[in-house]
């Protein structure tokens, strides 16, 4: 009988510490992929909207084209600023939304989003004289 | 009898204390070590992510003018006369070693910097990379290993 006891809580005792160690391990490792995912994601949107205004079309940055584009109401090449952003996001989903027009990617339902915004000086707008280039990837 | 039985149970449960205290120590080096594993994998990748944005605001790849240097704009000319052994002077963990591949995605070309190793981690950053008076789109892999 007593052995049955002491066996019974040996049992516990290995159950409740071995349950611990795997919970505690599980929740460590999960909590430093989300933080180090995080960084590098959040890092790499940053990075890709400054690679694509930095990019150059016909001899101007990709950020004077779209200024001058939308502040003068010209029609936007869509499907050069798709092949460049498509290069730069590869399989990834994206959507860029300069001052309201909307640039999406191919896959456009994605879980977890990361965004990186940037302003646009317009020129030859008094009454708007920045606007915000927002891109989202997921 | 009754002693015997007694004397049976008290080795069993001599034992079973023994055993536990065995179990309970191998539990926590195992816990240690798994922890230590997950703090040294994360700290690979951070070290990865850190190096990375160095070498795309360095000045021994990225554009740059008497002014400035354009962080995130890889220069071509620097891309084609790199040489290795001078980068990993200047940019590099003690006890890591690292080689670069840039990639320009808009014109095909690609530079590999350092000797090819199967690495442990690799990251990627999206680059620009200016090409005589154009600046087209690439990317930059960082692959990693501990020495």
């Amino acid at each position: 009988m007593k052995g049955a006891l002491i066996f019974t809580w040996a049992l516990l005792i290995v159950l409740f510490l071995s349950v611990f160690v795997i919970t505690t391990v599980f929740v460590y490792r999960y909590r430093i992929t989300i933080e180090v995912n995080y960084q590098y994601n959040y890092n790499n949107v940053q990075l890709a909207l400054l690679t694509f205004l930095s990019s150059t079309h016909e001899n101007s940055q990709m950020s004077d084209v779209l200024a001058k584009q939308i502040s003068m109401n010209q029609p936007i090449d869509e499907g050069m600023i798709k092949d460049k952003l498509d290069k730069i996001v590869e399989n990834r989903c994206y959507t860029l939304n300069t001052s309201g027009i909307p640039f999406e990617g191919n896959n456009v339902n994605c879980e977890k989003k990361y965004s990186a915004t940037y302003k646009l000086p317009y020129p030859y707008n008094p009454q708007n004289i920045t606007g915000d280039a927002v891109l989202v990837i997921g | 009898m009754k002693g015997q039985y007694k004397m049976l149970a008290d080795m069993f449960g001599g034992i079973l204390v023994v055993a536990l205290c065995i179990a309970i120590f191998f539990l926590f080096i195992g816990y240690y070590v798994i922890i230590k594993g997950v703090i040294k994998s994360s700290e690979d990748e951070r070290k990865t992510i850190n190096l990375g944005h160095v070498l795309i605001s360095s000045d021994k790849l990225a554009y740059s003018d008497e002014k400035r240097i354009n962080r995130g704009i890889l220069d071509e000319n620097k891309l084609e006369q790199m040489q290795p052994d001078e980068l990993f002077d200047e940019i590099g963990y003690p006890n890591y070693n690292y080689f670069i591949q840039v990639n320009n995605t808009d014109s095909g070309k690609s530079w590999l910097i350092g000797e090819k190793f199967k690495p442990q981690i690799v990251k990627v950053f999206p680059v620009a990379i200016k090409s005589g008076d154009d600046v087209q789109v690439g990317k930059l892999v960082v692959n990693l290993k501990r020495r």
